[in-house]
């Protein structure tokens, strides 16, 4: 789709007749999202007078990466999947949002909670199959996790329950491997952007001994999955 | 109680979850009812024990 096209697309006809209320709460979800973040970053000693300079510019790109993330799920869903998506990817924002500023996930209330009301959401989507669907993707994002982090303890205990929100939210299993292939793709591609800056500054060194990187935040690396998935299906 | 113990059923369990979830999906569409049902029941169990003994800190 070309420039031209996917303006008018936007300004003219919007997409699959879902009107412009559906933009308009996805910008109201995405703004609940962004509050509901800060609170819990304050909770955790966060707030905006508290962060460094740095701190605050990654802040700002997280209200702009979640309110865009939340427009462009309406844009391009169907019509019948486009309430529990946006829904979905409002919630999962402020988890990947959380641990993308802090490196921790919200409180057990949020993320065990957000699991069983994503699954509520895709049971009134869906009807049975729709929260059955949910149901099994939590589990294997719940079975993965827990076994991977016993075996290789390749992330910490609270990307357990980040995960049973990503399959929730996903709300398939194919959704699932779908959005874990494209989080990897997009991980490999910027650890070895990351290699590549560091070996181009002389810092081999860095490299050798630093696989630092490796414990980068998962929330946001999961974050762009479910985009990925979102922009594929 | 031995909170290394349970860990390790906890984990096991969890491995069963991966497995089943994924057998259950690529079954038919009426094995969903019970193997759902057994899936999420045994996750719970797994949770659980996970939960309970991270919150305990026993059998470090």
């Amino acid at each position: 789709m070309g420039t031209r096209e996917m303006i008018e697309s936007l300004v003219q006809s919007p997409p699959h007749s879902l009107g412009w209320a559906a933009y308009a709460f996805a910008c109201l979800m995405a703004l609940g999202a962004n509050a509901l973040c800060e609170r819990f970053l304050v909770e955790l000693g966060l707030s905006w007078g508290t962060i460094s300079r740095q701190a605050r510019w990654l802040r700002v790109v997280r209200w702009v990466g979640v309110v865009l993330g939340c427009v462009v799920t309406v844009w391009l869903a169907e019509p019948a999947a486009w309430l529990g998506r946006v829904v979905g990817v409002a919630m999962f924002s402020v988890s990947a949002g959380c641990d993308l500023e802090s490196h921790h996930v919200p409180p057990d209330w949020f993320t065990v909670g957000g699991t069983v009301a994503m699954v509520g959401v895709w049971g009134m989507v869906g009807g049975w199959e729709g929260a059955a669907g949910a149901l099994l993707a939590q589990a294997l994002c719940y079975g993965v996790m827990t076994f991977g982090i016993a075996a290789f303890k390749f992330a910490a205990g609270g990307d357990v329950k980040l995960m049973m929100q990503y399959g929730a939210v996903v709300g398939s299993v194919s959704g699932v491997g779908l959005a874990f292939v494209v989080e990897w793709v997009v991980r490999v591609v910027w650890l070895a952007g990351w290699v590549l800056r560091e070996v181009a500054e002389g810092r081999v060194d860095d490299v050798l001994r630093g696989a630092r990187e490796l414990r980068a935040p998962h929330g946001p690396f999961a974050w762009l999955g479910v985009m990925g998935w979102i922009a594929i299906f | 109680m031995d909170c290394d113990f349970l860990r390790r059923v906890g984990v096991g369990l969890a491995g069963v979850v991966m497995v089943g979830s994924v057998v259950v999906w690529s079954g038919e569409r009426w094995v969903w009812g019970v193997g759902v049902a057994v899936v999420v029941a045994i996750e719970v169990v797994s949770f659980a024990l996970l939960y309970f003994c991270s919150r305990s800190g026993q059998g470090e």
